[in-house]
């Protein structure tokens, strides 16, 4: 056995007879009654120096006593910017989806409850899901209905849930004023303007050619989901829909209306396009090893590789 | 196609994967590699080997330079609180990786590693918006719900199924186990009701139904207490205590009183002397007016009304003891509660029962090497099932009934940019995981300065002109 394998060993420590290790904390599950959820991670068990035995052997009884143990919510030890969520937990979620029962906006019960729209919106689709489901492990798939639940419970023992007081959140779960930044404002720009003229965020977001930041906001909380499930907010803020509709963010329309002017000799007129995406592709496309291509998928799933698109 | 690993874990190369192996948590645990420093070519090429190896080991270069794009999506709040925290650009460097369908399912807990998640889609266990996707390399767009067959969730988060050979051989050291248990029951009973009892209240979820029948048993001696308590208190009132010691009934619970009911009985002797019914009629004409009295004083008045009631003449007499059979009641309260407390107590802590060895199920014999696992039936007696272990329903694929595999909670992080629903297996992909000062939704163990190396290794080697994504 070689040196890593021993270390492995000691590691892992002893089986019982069920063939479970017990020793080791982060063997545990929550069917154990020494479960901690606080205590999952790595983190929770720093090898400090006086574990070392050696530059490569380390005591891991000792790495591993109750002393030596900190809570954490840090999953990896080199990584301080990765953090576990929190959970939604059932009186939050039965509070939620009883608010959208209840006939709120998706945005309401987001602003009460500090979650992001889009989260609230999954709360809700999952929660059809899972009633779906349920029929299905209550009928046909009764054989492992138990597992499944037994399964869910388990997986919910790990994570800390989101605290609340008298159903709403204690903190604030997110920050509903984020923006993205955008790539514009991450390079130098320079711009000659007199000594005496006033230059603020509003003149900035000008110079850089961006909305506002309040508009871009908007914008986001009101485009809730891709395939419109959330019809309480499209009610709620038809007036926003109509807006966007004509200029969806990221898409640029293929056709657009544009004003003749006396001078035009032609009916059509030019616009700019890269070269490669216009015209069709001559060859076999089966053969076509050009690389990155954009995959579409067809209603039913499969991946079709369309020739590229007219701009 | 995929890239093959033929030593995933290897304990010398070390090199952290996005799986829930038990190897992989040693290897994460452990893992202190010097960052080289000679060149830089040397520091991009480590930080692309490392962190490619946890994100998307599976793709192959090319596949994987598809994916990558020099956009960080970052996020920043409006307001500004407290001092100004580094915004993680780089640890953005790989979430073109987390918009694919093998990551987002694997990020969910669907599956117990991203090759496990790349082969549940191949095999066409997974859905997005209801409708099956065979490619594990789909793109999700934010609010597209996907699951996986509940049966592969079972699977891939459970336990390992035992083989029928292996499960005997732990079934086996279970029933040794078991006499073993019953043998040193035998041996020392005491000791091991104690150890049983201890056992019990260390594992309360386990011997929960245990509990349940053993405390409804407790409760029921607790109200029979309570109740006696009651019905010895009353019988301790002023009136009811006079007539039972002028009836010669009362016993008092403390020797040095006997003097004291000795002598008030023969200050009582001219109404003792008469019928026993005119005692009775006398004290309860005095009933009316004495009875709710709770204090001393009242208490010392209802006597003396009662005796008065009862024997004129000897009235004066008997007002001479009155306080001391204030005392006497007082007294006889405090031991009725001492023993009511004590009883109590003692009601609720078990009492060693020696009978507990003669009700213990008798030894088992071992199974035989080639035990059908259908017609075995073992009993147990904290086998609901009956069966061999983690077999009790052969034809499932898990370890059945189903428990959680070891290991899995060390890796289990919380995805902010994916909604999970354990009980129906079902998940919606909220958003591109971004950053944010302080924060970054991309799950990862390497730390920042490595994922800025990998950025810059990529960010000159990758592909421009890829297709923007939705």
């Amino acid at each position: 056995m070689t040196r890593a394998q021993l270390q492995l060993k000691s590691f892992l420590g002893k089986r019982n007879f069920k063939g479970l290790y017990t020793s080791n904390p982060l063997a545990r599950t929550p069917e154990y009654t020494k479960f901690d959820s606080k205590k999952i991670y790595i983190t929770s068990f720093p090898i400090r120096a006086q574990h070392r035995i050696d530059r490569k052997n380390v005591a891991w009884k000792q790495v591993f006593a109750n002393e030596n143990a900190v809570d954490s919510n840090q999953p990896f030890p080199e990584n301080n910017f990765t953090k576990s969520n929190l959970l939604i937990g059932p009186e939050l979620r039965k509070n939620i989806l009883s608010s959208h029962a209840s006939g709120k906006s998706v945005q309401e019960i987001s602003f009460n409850y500090g979650i992001t729209v889009p989260r609230i919106s999954a709360v809700i689709k999952l929660e059809e899901a899972r009633k779906k489901v349920s029929n299905m492990l209550n009928g046909p798939q009764k054989n492992i209905q138990k597992d499944v639940f037994k399964m869910a419970r388990n997986m919910t023992a790990l994570f800390e849930h989101i605290p609340t007081k008298d159903g709403r959140p204690v903190l604030r779960v997110s920050n509903l004023s984020e923006i993205p930044i955008q790539k514009e404002t991450r390079q130098q720009l320079f711009v000659s303007i007199a000594e005496t003229q006033p230059f603020g965020p509003v003149d900035a977001a000008k110079a850089l050619n961006l909305e506002p930041a309040k508009d871009m906001l908007d914008r986001l909380t009101s485009n809730v989901s891709r395939d419109g499930s959330d019809k309480q907010s499209s009610k709620s803020s038809n007036k926003n829909n109509n807006s966007q509709s004509s200029t969806e963010p990221g898409k640029s329309p293929r056709a657009f209306y544009a004003d003749r002017l006396e001078k035009d000799r032609f009916l059509y007129r030019f616009t700019d396009a890269s070269v490669g995406r216009v015209g069709y592709h001559y060859g076999a496309a089966k053969d076509d090893q050009k690389s990155g291509r954009k995959v579409k998928y067809l209603p039913n799933g499969v991946p079709t590789y369309p020739p590229p698109e007219h701009s | 196609m995929t890239r093959r690993l033929n030593v995933p874990y290897s304990l010398t190369r070390k090199r952290i994967r996005a799986s829930f192996s038990k190897y992989n948590v040693f290897n994460a645990m452990t893992w202190r590699k010097q960052r080289p420093l000679s060149t830089q070519y040397r520091q991009l090429f480590f930080a692309k080997q490392e962190s490619r190896a946890y994100h998307g080991d599976r793709l192959t270069e090319q596949q994987f330079k598809n994916h990558f794009r020099a956009e960080q999506p970052v996020r920043t709040p409006l307001e500004s609180r407290g001092p100004e925290r580094e915004i993680p650009f780089g640890l953005q460097t790989f979430v073109g990786l987390e918009r694919r369908l093998d990551f987002a399912v694997f990020r969910s807990f669907f599956a117990s590693s991203v090759r496990q998640a790349a082969f549940f889609i191949l095999k066409g266990s997974v859905m997005v918006n209801g409708v099956k996707v065979r490619s594990p390399g789909y793109i999700l767009r934010p609010g597209d719900m996907f699951s996986v067959s509940p049966q592969r969730v079972l699977f891939a988060l459970g336990r390992p199924k035992p083989s029928v050979n292996q499960s005997i051989k732990l079934t086996n050291n279970i029933i040794k186990k078991f006499n073993k248990y019953i043998d040193r029951c035998h041996a020392n009973p005491e000791k091991m009701w104690k150890k049983r009892l201890e056992n019990r209240r260390k594992h309360r979820v386990y011997n929960a139904r245990l509990e349940a029948t053993a405390g409804q048993k407790r409760e029921q001696r607790v109200q029979q207490i309570k109740q006696n308590f009651e019905t010895q208190r009353s019988e301790l009132e002023p009136t009811q205590l006079l007539k039972q010691i002028m009836l010669g009934q009362f016993v008092p619970r403390k020797p040095e009183l006997n003097s004291l009911v000795t002598e008030i009985r023969q200050q009582m002797k001219p109404a003792e002397q008469g019928s026993k019914n005119d005692v009775i009629s006398a004290t309860s004409a005095t009933s009316a007016t004495s009875a709710t009295s709770a204090n001393s004083k009242n208490s010392a008045d209802s006597v003396n009304s009662a005796t008065n009631a009862s024997n004129a003449t000897n009235a004066n007499s008997s007002t001479s003891q009155l306080p001391q059979l204030d005392r006497l009641i007082k007294s006889e309260q405090e031991v009725l509660e001492q023993q009511y407390k004590a009883d109590l107590a003692a009601a609720q802590t078990p009492v060693y029962d020696p009978e507990f060895v003669n009700r213990l199920p008798p030894k088992l014999d071992l199974l035989p090497e080639d035990a059908d696992p259908q017609s075995v039936k073992l009993n147990l007696p904290f086998s609901s099932t009956g069966k061999l272990y983690g077999l009790s329903d052969p034809a499932k694929s898990w370890f059945t009934p189903w428990s959680m595999r070891q290991f899995v909670p060390t890796f289990a992080v919380l995805p902010h940019h994916i909604e999970i629903c354990f009980e129906s297996c079902h998940a919606v992909y909220l958003r591109d995981p971004v950053a944010r000062p302080g924060h970054s939704e991309i799950i990862s163990p390497f730390s920042l300065d490595i994922h800025e190396r990998a950025y810059l290794w990529y960010i000159a080697r990758r592909r421009k002109h890829l297709p923007k994504l939705d």
